[in-house]
C-alpha cells in the first residue's frame, strides 16, 4: 500500500504513516481521517479492491477490545466525522455523525432538556459510533436499555463502497428487515456507520443515587434485600452491586455496596427513597446524592476502569471484562470474582447490574496472574450459561485467551453473514467472535 | 372408501402425516379455505396443506422434509396479521404453531418467561397478573394473536410509546432454520451474548428467516399507579399539536392515542360505546403510569397543555373500571368500522410526530379525491398512523380505490420522512411500497440477508419485497428522488 494511492483519495494532511506499534494492537500502517461519507466510500472501495485490511476507530477507547491482528494496512479514523446532522427536538430524535464523542452530543442535547438514553464509559473519548458498534451500556441500562433499543436508523458504508440506509428516522418502523441490528454490536466487521439516528429521552426532573453499604459479615443481607426491591413496584434506574475496592473509590467505603438510583419527578423520587429507608435491614449504611451531585457521581463512574488510548504499563497492564449473567446471580458473581482475585493476590474492581445481569471487572497484573484468573471466572460464568468477554486486553494476551469465550453460539450463520457483507474480509478482520 | 381415498393421497401429505399424525394435517379443499388469507383479506391463495406440529422436533422434521422436497412453506400463528404475511400465494404448506401453546417457565425474580410460539399474547399477562407482573407489548389483537406472530411482525401496541415494541422485550429464541437446523439464541434470557444480533434480525422478519419455536421474553412489574385521561378537541390540528406539546414537555406517557371524528362515530356505534360526544373532531386517550406520587402533577401538566390547545373537555378516569372501558372502546376500534362500513382497509404508516397536522390534512385530501371515507385511530405519541379506509367490496372498483388510497397515504408518510409500516409489516400488501422508502440497492442488501438464512427462499416466499419487474416507473422515480437527496 502506498501513500500515492491514498493521496488520490484524501488530502495529504489527513493521511499519515504510523510506524509505532501499540501494545493493544489494532494499529494501522496508515491512518486516514476522512471527513465525508464519500471519502470513506472511496477509501473502502480502494482497500477492498486491493485486498487491504482496514480497521475502524472512533475515539480509540476500545482499542484493547478484541482483534487478533497487531496491524492493519489502514486505520480509518472517524474522529473528524462529527457533529449533529439534524436534531428534531419535537420528535425526540437526533441524527449525528458517527465520530461525535458522547459528551459532545450529550451537551448539545442537554441544552434542549433531552438526552441519549445511554451512560457508557469514557463519554469524552468514546464516540457514538464506537458505542453503537460495541452495543456498550452503563449501569443505568436497567432503565435505558441498550444501543440496540435506541438506534432508529443508520447510514452505512459497505466494504465495496456502497452507501446504504438502514431503519429510518421515526420511532417505530418495521419496513423490511431490521437491518440496524446487523451493525449494532458487530464491532465494525460488517460496514462503517457514518450517521446514526437515535431515539432520545427527556432529562429527568429529579434524580438521586443511594449508596447502601453492607458491613462486613452482613453481605448475606444483600440478596434478600435485592429480592425485595426487585419484587416491589419501585422503578430503579440502576441497581448495581459494587465490590469493596470499587465502593471505596466511588462511595468512599470499603464494603460491599449497592448503588440504587431513581430518576423521576421529585415527589416520586422522594417516595422511592423513603421505601428504601423503610426496608433497609438494620446496620446498613446509607448515603445519598441528589440532583447535580448524583450527576457528578455518574460522571466520575464513567471514568473508572482502563481505557484504550492510554498506553498500558507493560509489566502489569490493565485488563477488563464484561460478564453476562442472570440478574439473580450478580451478587454471588461479584463476591466470587473478588474472592478468587484475592486468592491469587490480585485486586479486582467489580460491579454488576442486579436488574440487568451485565457485570464488569477490571484489574492490573502480570499475564501469568491475570489470564488464568479470567479463565477461571469464565468457567464459573459459562457453567451458569452466561458469558465473559475480555473487553480490554493487551494484544499479546489476546492471542492466549479467546476474548469472546467458549459458549456455543450459532456461529455458522454468523460466518455466513460476514461472508455476505464483507466477502474479502476487509473490515476489522479477526476483530470479532470466532475470528470473524 | 377411506382406504381408497388414502391411496390417492398426495405422497407429500402422507409423509407429513407420518411426522405429525394423521389428524394434524389438513389437505381437503374445504379445510384449507380458513387458511387462504390472514387479517388482510384482499388477497387470497390456496395452501397445499396445513400441518399442526406438537413440538420443535416435529417442526424441524416437517421443515427438513419440505426442504428436501423443495416445497415452499409458511409459519402461521393466529392469522391476525394485517399485511398478508401468513397468506399463501399458492401451493405452500402452512406450518401452524397453534398447538404449541404452552407457557413453559416463569422466573419472576429474573423477570423472564419462556413460551411456545402459539401462546396467545394476552394469556401471558393473565398468567402472571396475580403476582403483579405483565408482558408489555400489547397489540390490540392481543386476545388472539400469538407471541410467535408478534416476534415475526415485531408487533407494537398502545403502550409501546414508553415501553418499546416486541423487539425490546425478546431475550431469547429457539429457531428452526429453513433447512431444518435448530438453533438457540440468547439462552436463559441473558442479554448481549457475543456475536451478531441474530435475535434482532429475526424479530420483525415476517416469518421469512426462520420459524420460532420457543421464545424467552422480558416481563415487567405492573406499575404502581396509573392515570388515564380523555381529552376532547374541536379541532384536529389542535389535538395534534397537544400531542407534540406533551412529548416536548418531557412527559413520557405510557400511551398517547388519538381518534378522529369518523373513528369516534364508529366506536360509538359498535359494541363498546362509552359516550364520547359525536360532534368533536378528535380525542386523545392518554395514560401515564409509574410511581404513584409522581402522577398527579403529570396529569395536571397534561391537562394544562391540552387547555392551551383549546381542548373542549379533559377528564381523568374515575377508577380502573372506567379506564378499562375507554381502552376497550379504543382497542376494538378497527373492528368497530364494521358498524359504519361493509369493508375497511387498515394502513400503518409512521411519521415524525411533528408533521401530524400536515399529514392528517393530506389524508383528508386523499379521502376527498378517492371518494372514500377514512377514519383515523392511531398511536399518536409514536406518530404511528392507522388510516382506516372504508369501502364496499360489492361496489365495482371500490376495492381498487381503497388500495390506491392506502398506498397514497403511505406515500405521504414516506414523503415527510416517515415509513410505510410501524407494526403491521410489509407482507403481500406493501411489497411495492417498499420502494417509497428504500432504494433498489437497499432492498437488494435485505434480500442478500434473507439468502443467508433462507437461501432457497422456500420459507414464506414472495413476501416483504417488491416483485421483480413490476412498477418500473415508480422504481425509477424513487431512485432519482433518493439520488437527489444524496
Ligand atoms: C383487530 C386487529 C388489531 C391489531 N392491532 C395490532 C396492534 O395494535 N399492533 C400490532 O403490531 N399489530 C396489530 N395487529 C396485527 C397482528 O395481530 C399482529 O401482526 C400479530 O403479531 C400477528 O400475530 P399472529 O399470531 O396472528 O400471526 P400470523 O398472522 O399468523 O402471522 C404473521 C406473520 O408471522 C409469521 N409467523 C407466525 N408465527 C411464526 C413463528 N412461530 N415463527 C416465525 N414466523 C411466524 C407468519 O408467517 C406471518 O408472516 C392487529 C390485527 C387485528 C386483526
Amino acid at each position: 500500500m502506498t501513500a500515492m494511492a491514498l493521496n488520490d483519495l484524501l488530502p495529504a494532511e489527513r493521511i499519515s504513516r504510523s510506524e509505532s506499534s501499540n501494545p493493544l494492537g489494532n494499529s494501522g500502517d496508515w491512518i486516514a481521517q476522512p471527513r465525508t461519507e464519500n471519502e470513506i466510500a472511496d477509501l473502502l472501495r480502494h482497500a477492498d479492491e486491493k485486498g487491504w485490511k482496514v480497521t475502524v476507530t472512533g475515539g480509540g477507547s476500545k482499542r484493547g477490545y478484541g482483534g487478533l491482528r497487531e496491524r492493519y494496512d489502514m486505520m480509518l479514523s472517524l474522529a473528524d466525522l462529527r457533529g449533529v446532522v439534524e436534531h428534531r427536538r419535537g420528535d425526540m430524535t437526533v441524527t449525528v455523525r458517527a465520530g461525535t464523542p458522547i459528551r459532545e452530543l450529550a451537551d448539545h442535547l442537554a441544552e434542549h432538556g433531552q438526552r441519549l438514553p445511554c451512560d457508557p464509559r469514557w463519554p469524552g473519548t468514546a464516540t457514538i459510533g464506537g458505542v453503537v458498534a460495541a452495543n456498550e451500556t452503563g449501569p443505568r441500562r436497567l432503565a435505558f436499555g441498550a444501543p440496540r433499543d435506541f438506534v432508529l436508523g443508520l447510514r452505512v458504508i459497505c466494504p465495496d463502497g456502497r452507501i446504504l440506509r438502514t431503519g429510518g428516522k421515526v420511532v417505530k418502523n418495521v419496513a423490511g428487515y431490521d437491518m440496524n441490528k446487523l451493525f449494532v454490536g458487530s464491532m465494525g466487521t460488517l460496514g462503517v456507520m457514518s450517521e446514526i439516528t437515535v431515539k432520545l429521552r427527556p432529562l429527568p426532573p429529579d434524580q438521586c443515587l443511594m449508596y447502601l453499604t453492607f458491613p462486613e459479615g452482613s453481605e448475606a443481607d444483600i440478596e434478600p434485600f435485592l429480592r425485595l426491591l426487585r419484587s416491589s413496584t419501585l422503578e430503579p434506574f440502576a441497581l448495581e452491586v459494587l465490590n469493596p475496592v470499587l465502593a471505596e473509590k466511588t462511595a468512599g467505603v470499603n464494603r460491599y455496596t449497592l448503588a440504587v438510583a431513581f430518576e423521576d419527578r421529585s415527589e416520586a423520587v422522594d417516595d422511592q427513597v423513603k421505601w428504601v429507608r423503610d426496608h433497609l435491614p438494620e446496620g446498613i449504611g446509607m448515603e445519598m446524592r441528589r440532583g447535580e451531585e448524583a450527576l457528578r457521581c455518574w460522571e466520575a463512574w464513567a471514568e473508572l476502569g482502563p481505557r484504550g488510548p492510554e498506553v498500558p504499563d507493560t509489566d502489569s497492564p490493565a485488563a477488563a471484562a464484561k460478564i453476562g449473567l442472570r440478574s439473580t446471580e450478580t451478587v454471588s458473581f461479584i463476591r466470587e470474582a473478588t474472592e478468587k482475585a484475592s486468592d491469587r493476590g490480585l485486586e479486582v474492581f467489580a460491579h454488576g447490574g442486579a436488574g440487568h445481569g451485565i457485570a464488569r471487572i477490571w484489574l492490573r497484573g502480570t499475564r501469568e496472574a491475570v489470564l488464568p484468573y479470567l479463565a477461571e471466572l469464565r468457567s464459573v460464568v459459562e457453567e451458569r450459561r452466561g458469558f465473559l468477554v475480555a473487553d480490554h486486553l493487551p494484544f499479546e494476551w489476546r492471542k492466549r485467551l479467546d476474548v469472546w469465550g467458549n459458549r456455543t453460539i450459532p456461529f455458522g450463520l454468523m460466518k455466513r453473514i460476514k461472508d455476505s457483507c464483507d466477502p474479502n474480509r476487509t473490515l476489522n478482520d479477526q476483530r470479532f467472535v470466532g475470528g470473524i | 372408501m377411506f382406504g381408497r381415498k388414502k391411496r390417492r393421497l398426495d405422497p407429500l401429505i402422507r409423509q407429513l402425516m407420518e411426522w405429525v399424525g394423521e389428524t394434524n394435517v389438513l389437505y381437503r379443499r374445504e379445510d384449507l379455505v380458513a387458511y387462504e388469507c390472514d387479517g388482510f383479506t384482499l388477497k387470497k391463495g390456496e395452501a397445499r396443506a396445513v400441518v399442526f406440529p406438537a413440538d420443535t422436533r416435529e417442526v424441524a422434521a416437517v421443515v427438513r422434509l419440505l426442504h428436501r422436497e423443495n416445497v415452499p412453506f409458511i409459519a402461521r400463528g393466529a392469522g391476525t396479521g394485517l399485511s398478508g404475511g401468513a397468506t399463501p400465494l399458492g401451493g405452500e404448506v402452512i406450518i401452524s404453531l397453534v398447538k404449541m401453546k404452552k407457557l413453559l417457565r416463569v422466573d419472576l425474580d429474573n423477570r423472564i418467561a419462556v413460551v411456545q410460539p402459539g401462546f396467545v399474547n394476552l394469556k401471558l399477562t393473565q398468567s402472571i397478573a396475580d403476582r403483579g407482573y405483565y408482558y408489555a407489548p400489547d397489540p390490540s389483537s392481543q386476545y388472539a394473536c400469538t407471541i410467535g406472530g408478534n416476534v415475526a411482525e415485531n408487533a407494537g401496541g398502545a403502550h409501546c410509546l414508553k415501553y418499546g415494541v416486541t423487539t425490546n422485550h425478546i431475550l431469547g429464541a429457539e429457531v428452526v432454520l429453513p433447512d431444518g437446523e435448530v438453533i438457540r439464541i440468547g439462552d436463559e434470557g441473558i442479554p448481549d451474548m457475543p456475536g451478531y444480533d441474530l435475535l434482532g434480525l429475526l424479530t420483525g422478519s415476517e416469518g421469512t428467516l426462520g420459524i420460532v419455536t420457543e421464545i424467552t421474553v422480558r416481563i415487567l412489574k405492573a406499575p404502581q399507579g396509573k392515570q388515564t385521561l380523555l381529552a376532547y378537541f374541536d379541532d384536529v390540528e389542535e389535538a395534534s399539536r397537544a400531542v407534540s406539546d406533551i412529548i416536548s414537555a418531557g412527559i413520557l406517557p405510557a400511551a398517547l392515542e388519538m381518534m378522529d371524528r369518523t373513528a369516534i362515530e364508529a366506536v360509538e356505534s359498535a359494541n363498546f360505546p362509552v359516550g364520547h360526544p359525536l360532534d368533536i373532531e378528535a380525542l386523545l386517550l392518554v395514560e401515564v403510569d409509574g410511581i404513584e406520587a409522581g402522577l398527579k402533577s403529570q396529569v395536571e401538566d397534561i391537562t394544562e397543555l391540552c387547555r392551551r390547545r383549546n381542548v373542549r373537555e379533559v377528564k381523568t378516569a374515575r377508577d380502573e373500571k372506567e379506564a378499562a372501558a375507554w381502552w376497550a372502546n379504543r382497542k376494538t376500534g378497527f373492528g368497530a368500522m364494521g358498524a359504519i362500513s361493509p369493508d375497511y382497509l387498515v394502513q400503518d404508516g409512521v411519521i415524525p410526530r411533528s408533521t401530524l397536522p400536515e399529514v392528517l390534512g393530506k389524508i383528508r385530501e386523499i379521502s376527498r379525491d378517492t371518494g372514500l371515507r377514512i377514519a383515523n385511530i392511531f398511536h399518536a405519541g409514536d406518530g404511528n398512523l392507522h388510516p382506516l379506509i372504508l369501502f364496499d367490496e360489492r361496489k365495482p372498483g371500490e376495492k381498487e380505490r381503497a388500495l390506491e388510497a392506502g398506498s397514497r397515504c403511505l406515500k405521504v408518510c414516506a414523503e415527510v420522512g416517515g415509513t410505510i409500516t410501524g407494526e403491521h409489516g410489509v407482507g403481500i400488501e406493501k411489497r411495492e411500497e417498499m420502494r417509497f422508502v428504500f432504494t433498489k440497492e437497499e432492498i437488494a442488501a435485505q434480500i442478500r440477508l434473507r439468502d443467508v438464512f433462507n437461501p432457497g427462499n422456500l420459507l414464506n416466499p414472495g413476501k416483504g419485497f417488491p416483485q421483480p419487474g413490476r412498477c418500473a416507473e415508480v422504481k425509477q422515480e424513487i431512485k432519482e428522488r433518493r439520488m437527489a437527496e444524496g
